[in-house]
């Protein structure tokens, strides 16, 4: 956190730990990107926000997603009234879970599991493929990642 | 799936919701939701529909269709990492055109297989954090903090709906069961 070289802190724990371990960054100066959900309720995102707003640190909830060229298309299809007004948004998103292991997977988590947070939002995860690949850069003015922090919620271990 | 609704109804507001679903081992596991929108200032005197299903249960197709008054836009799945837009303008009943942009991912065969498809894609997020933090902006413009604070609000919607309190510490042992 102290460290002036790290531009910028991806928070990918496990989502109950999202709030407390995002409050950290932004307490540090350093903007922050947190994999979605960025907390688990209104009043937390509120606060959270209202923390970055009133020390002026940048602050992203990972919805990557919404970074696809292909959503820009879908916007600007929408904003130019190419197929008119919008009536309705139909979508489905699944992924086989029932393997995983109960209750230790992050996915039963009692406070954070289940599919709403997980992919009701959208989906996460695969951030750690990109920070387990060290010879990745992010950008021409980033450096590589500089440290991986994660915690279990069965066994407090972070 | 619920940040759709951001995306199809830009400035709108949520105005209802409806979820119901079915609880593995003590959370969520299945769910159903509709939501409606307020008027958008894109469509004035239109309410906005917003229906999506999450599971864990399956491996689903993952599309997603955007229905407007004119025509329709397809996302083929996985749509949560797009890189074709399909669109269909509407020439009466049965009767379309289409359009299909492709947006190519970026080449990722110099890395490791990956468990997701599609995830070489974080890379247009990254990239545009970069953009922001070199601008000195504190927000993206893609997912706006007003945008979290809209959506937190949805999921908490869904998950009081959908979950119940009573159900939160409830370990069925595998067996999925409906929430009422």
């Amino acid at each position: 956190m102290e460290d002036p070289e790290v531009d910028v802190v991806y928070v990918g724990s496990i989502a109950d730990q999202h709030a407390k371990m995002t409050k950290m960054c932004l307490e540090a100066g350093k903007p922050t990107v947190c994999e979605k959900p960025l907390t688990l309720n209104t009043k937390d995102t509120v606060e959270l926000v209202q923390f970055a707003r009133d020390n002026d640190v940048f602050l992203l909830e990972g919805m990557w997603t919404r970074f696809f060229p292909a959503m820009a298309k879908v916007n600007g299809i929408i904003s130019s009234g190419e197929i008119g007004n919008v009536i309705n948004v139909q979508g489905d998103f699944g992924w086989y879970n029932v393997d995983c292991p109960f209750p230790e997977d992050r996915i039963w988590n009692p406070s954070s599991g289940g599919m709403t947070y997980d992919i009701g939002m959208v989906s996460p995860k695969d951030i750690f493929s990109l920070i387990s690949s060290n010879d990745y850069s992010l950008s021409d003015h980033s450096k590589y990642i500089a440290a991986v922090h994660g915690a279990s919620w069965t066994s407090g271990v972070s | 799936m619920a940040h759709l609704g951001q995306v199809a109804y830009p400035d709108a507001e949520v105005e209802q919701i409806q979820s119901m679903g079915t609880i593995l081992n003590g959370v969520d596991q299945t769910v159903l939701c509709n939501m409606m929108f307020s008027n958008g200032s894109l469509s004035p005197g239109q309410k906005g529909m917003l229906q999506f299903y999450v599971t864990g249960s399956a491996n689903t197709e993952e599309r997603v269709t955007i229905q407007g008054s004119k025509g329709r836009i397809v996302l083929d799945g996985p749509a949560h990492v797009p890189s074709k837009v399909r669109v269909f303008v509407d020439e009466g009943r049965g009767k379309t055109s289409q359009q299909v942009h492709d947006f190519p991912l970026p080449d990722d065969a110099f890395l490791a297989p990956w468990n997701y498809p599609g995830s070489i894609g974080f890379t247009y997020e990254i990239e545009e954090v970069c953009k922001a933090l070199k601008r000195g902006d504190k927000q993206c413009a893609q997912f706006t903090w007003d945008h979290s604070i809209q959506l937190a609000a949805m999921i908490d919607e869904i998950i009081k709906q959908t979950r119940g309190n009573a159900a939160i510490n409830t370990v069925n042992g595998g067996e999925e069961k409906v929430c009422a």
